[in-house]
């Protein structure tokens, strides 16, 4: 389990760039008033790489929480997880939904979007490796 | 019943739903705004192409995650 270390460093990496091409992905929508096949192009190749960055996000994921977790509470690290990943659909949709609302524009919802997005990807900066102090720690 | 790397989980958890709220709010209006600004049915078919990366990836990116 020790070889983790240098794991994670890579790892950490990786969990990096999905989350700036989902923000590429979002950015394109915006000019419209550029080239029309330019942006069909950039739409489908930033959604090809934005699909690259979610497999390695996701299993790096699931690698993350069955890392920090033990077998006794590996259920209820699962559970926090999902809870606040099924929170984000409420809140998303809701401030979507309050934004085109009160009358502002699509590009302005998207602005506001890539900027979470960012810093939602650079949160994962800050991950430590989860330290062990119990022998089996994968679950 | 002990909590130890609790505090590393929740910091990924808020990592997750920021992005996430990004991400998945942008992916319901994808066909329509898309549809709305001219582009046809670009939507569907960037969803398309994302999920199927996405699951094609998956089988790559354990290789990737070690």
């Amino acid at each position: 389990m020790s070889l983790g270390g240098l794991c994670y460093s890579f790892w950490i990496v990786c969990f990096l760039l999905p989350s700036f091409y989902s923000q590429a992905d979002d950015r394109d929508n915006l000019p419209w008033i550029l080239n029309k096949t330019l942006i069909q192009w950039l739409l489908i190749i930033t959604a090809g790489i934005n699909g690259a960055g979610a497999g390695v996000l996701w299993t790096s994921q699931g690698k993350f929480i069955s890392e920090c977790a033990t077998d006794e509470n590996k259920g209820i690290f699962n559970s926090i997880f999902w809870a606040f990943f099924m929170s984000a659909n409420i809140i998303g949709n809701l401030t979507a939904a309050l934004v085109l609302k009160s009358g502002s524009k699509q590009s302005n919802l998207f602005m506001l979007f890539a900027i979470l997005a960012v810093f939602g990807s650079l949160l994962f900066c800050f991950l430590r490796l989860p330290n062990k102090k119990t022998g089996n720690a994968l679950g | 019943m002990k909590y130890t790397n609790i505090g590393q989980v929740i910091i990924m958890s808020v990592g997750f739903t920021t992005l996430f709220t990004a991400f998945a709010t942008c992916q319901n209006f994808a066909s329509k705004v898309l549809s709305d600004d001219g582009f046809d049915n670009i939507g569907f078919t960037t969803l398309a192409v994302l999920y199927l990366v996405f699951s094609l990836c998956s089988f790559l990116s354990t290789a990737i995650v070690n």
